[in-house]
């Protein structure tokens, strides 16, 4: 073996086995999705790494199903529980949060980039808001709300998720516009847009890639959050994972299989958007407007 | 067509003055270069002219009529930026129509008429169909003329909009640009850093430093009547000597001693001496342009100085001398069949009627 194949094969064997490291929990979700309930709580104390006899049981359960009793050990004293509401709440309060962040906050990246609004500090002022975690800040959030009236409501999560991740999308966005050369909006002006129509006929159309991939970040921290969802709502309002942690039953206590179930489904929508603009997330095809 | 009037114009950045007190007349159909260095206010007064800045004070006049607040695309301007500024998300076809189809809104077979009559005028009639990103620097800068030509603009703004295409194609456009100007008749001003560029092209040039307009004349003027030292210096390929010279006055000619040894007083017979009266005991340079200088025999007596070749520089069709008398280096132009070689002792003459006299106080040229 010459020292390159040797190096390529070394390469080869440490990718896989980061890989496996890393992708160990998602197969190991994946599998249990599909156990029974035997082996999902084995009471025999045994290890099923692969899923014998797989069975759509959990799925059923999640949604509305009877739960099916395949060991005998009292999964009929447990009532039927359906996670569908708890998915279109979250698909409503983490896509409109996306929507109000990606509004606010590409109308400030796009101020402090061409115009440099707010001075120097403006950018770091927005930036801090991530920097002490959300723990800390949420117990006084969660009177400010209620005083609002918007614990546990739609509005009041929405909110929240969009001011959360306005940062984020002020910082991805404000790159991607610093990266257009000012003469582009110059242009369209000199051919007679407005300064909103510059920006929307001229500079949107180039970030688009960028917008794309600010979209699914701020959309998938969004879907995937449980503290916020858990403090300012959960019990009219409850987001999918909210749903999630709370499908117990009171004879196998906390029913994994059942979670991995939904948690599969949960995973789908930001794998499909990430499919859906895979081409987009390629950062930088867009970015030849000056050839230098 | 437009004529162009900008009266005590003032731009300021906070406490930076980028323009300082413009006032500049433009005649209709006039091809007017704006050329200094980088950070004189050139750029700074195109934007005004476009509208995409506004000045600080004064006034901007399109044919009689202030145009200080009036929104861009309301001027009526043409726009070429250096970077070209192609909007690279579309294709040549819709970069030339975005003015007519977006902004005027005109009907599809107006708008097809009209990019076909510019590609053609352009010479890029067969990449209408490409992605703009797709296209040579060369072909980008030409839809970006295109583009700003699209709606018959009065007023033309170039700025520097070759400097990033090739030394072959800069001067092709050159040409091109100039033919297109006499073709449409428009006011074409042009920003340039390039005294070349601004020589080749321009009726008129405005010559502009630290904000301030320096001198506006004809190629001939600027060149062979500086305004100042600021304006000898930058305009010329090959930069002209400056000499300290020491001003003196005998019956009525004005002579001009420099610090050589042995040099000869430069006697000015043309009643230049009236300059010294009001100047009085102020330091004084005298310059003279390298292609006003001639080389000489050591012997021969018309040398006005004498002195030793350092270098030689071959460009083909002339030869640059430098030559060092006593503390002084000059640069000589001469043609390329004259060649000295390296440590060669020669005299130098000054043709006397290219003598400029600059004053060092005020960097005024005296003559």
């Amino acid at each position: 073996m010459s020292a390159k194949t040797l190096r390529t094969t070394a390469r080869t064997v440490v990718i896989a086995l980061i890989l496996a490291l890393f992708l160990f929990p998602v197969y190991w979700m994946i599998t249990m999705a599909f156990k029974p309930q035997p082996q999902w709580a084995p009471t025999t104390g045994e290890t099923y790494w692969f899923p014998e006899s797989p069975t759509f049981g959990n799925f059923k359960r999640i949604f509305g199903g009877e739960p099916t009793d395949e060991s005998g050990l009292g999964f009929l004293t447990s009532t039927p529980i359906d996670a569908t509401d708890s998915i279109i709440t979250s698909l409503i309060v983490a896509g409109l949060g996306t929507v109000l962040a990606l509004l606010v906050g590409i109308s400030t990246a796009y101020g402090i980039s061409r115009f440099r609004a707010g001075g120097k500090l403006l950018p770091f002022a927005i930036l801090q808001l991530r920097m002490f975690p959300p723990i800390a800040v949420i117990i006084p959030i969660l009177f400010l709300w209620t005083y609002l009236q918007l614990n546990d409501t739609y509005w009041g999560l929405i909110l929240i998720y969009g001011a959360v991740t306005f940062p984020f999308v002020v910082w991805l966005m404000r790159s991607f516009f610093d990266e257009i050369p000012r003469e582009i909006a110059e242009a369209a002006i000199v051919d007679g847009c407005s300064n909103f129509g510059a920006f929307r006929k001229a500079i949107l159309p180039l970030v688009k890639g960028g917008l794309a991939t600010t979209a699914l970040f701020v959309f998938i921290l969004n879907w995937s959050d449980y503290l916020i969802a858990l403090v300012l709502a959960g019990s009219r309002v409850i987001t999918a994972p909210v749903f999630l942690s709370q499908i117990r039953s009171a004879s196998t206590g906390v029913e994994f299989g059942s979670q991995a179930a939904l948690a599969l489904i949960l995973i789908l929508p930001p794998v499909i958007l990430a499919i859906a603009i895979q081409k987009h997330l390629v950062r930088g095809l867009t970015f030849g407007a000056i050839k230098r | 067509m437009a004529k162009i009037e900008l009266e005590n114009v003032w731009k300021r950045f906070g406490r930076v003055e980028a323009v300082v007190d413009l006032t500049l007349d433009i005649p209709d159909g006039s091809f007017i270069a704006l050329l200094g260095p980088s950070g004189c206010g050139k750029t700074t007064t195109m934007n005004m002219l476009s509208g995409l800045l506004q000045p600080t004070s004064g006034e901007i006049r399109f044919n009689g009529e202030v145009v200080n607040d009036l929104h861009p695309g309301k001027r009526n301007v043409g726009f070429v930026f250096q970077n070209y500024a192609i909007f690279t998300h579309m294709s040549a076809f819709d970069n030339i129509a975005f003015g007519l189809r977006v902004v005027r809104k005109q009907p599809a077979e107006t708008v097809e008429r009209e990019v076909e009559r510019v590609a053609e005028l352009l010479d890029i009639s067969h990449l209408l169909e490409q992605r703009a990103a797709d296209l040579s620097v060369n072909d980008m800068q030409k839809v970006a003329i295109g583009r700003s030509m699209i709606t018959n603009p009065g007023i033309f703004l170039l700025d520097e909009p070759f400097s990033n295409l090739d030394a072959a194609f800069r001067a092709y456009m050159r040409a091109e640009m100039k033919k297109l100007q006499r073709e449409l008749r428009q006011t074409m001003i042009y920003v340039t850093h390039d005294q070349v560029e601004a020589m080749a092209m321009a009726d008129h040039i405005a010559i502009m430093d630290l904000g301030k307009l320096q001198q506006y004349g004809t190629p001939d003027e600027v060149y062979n009547s500086p305004a100042n030292r600021f304006v000898a210096h930058f305009v010329g390929s090959t930069t002209m000597n400056f000499l300290p010279a020491e001003l003196g006055a005998t019956d009525g000619s004005l002579e001009l001693r420099l610090p050589i040894p042995e040099a000869r007083p430069i006697v000015l017979e043309d009643g230049s001496a009236k300059l010294l009266d009001e100047k009085g005991e102020r330091g004084h340079t005298l310059g003279i342009r390298p292609e006003h200088l001639e080389l000489l025999d050591p012997a021969n007596e018309r040398a006005d100085a004498r002195g030793t070749v350092l270098l030689v520089e071959p460009l083909g069709a002339r030869n640059i001398v430098h030559l060092r008398a006593g503390e002084i280096d000059f640069r000589v132009v001469v043609p390329p069949t004259i060649r000295p070689r390296v440590g060669d002792a020669l005299g130098i003459e000054l043709e006397r009627k290219y003598v400029h006299v600059f004053d060092d106080m005020t960097g005024k040229a005296l003559r």
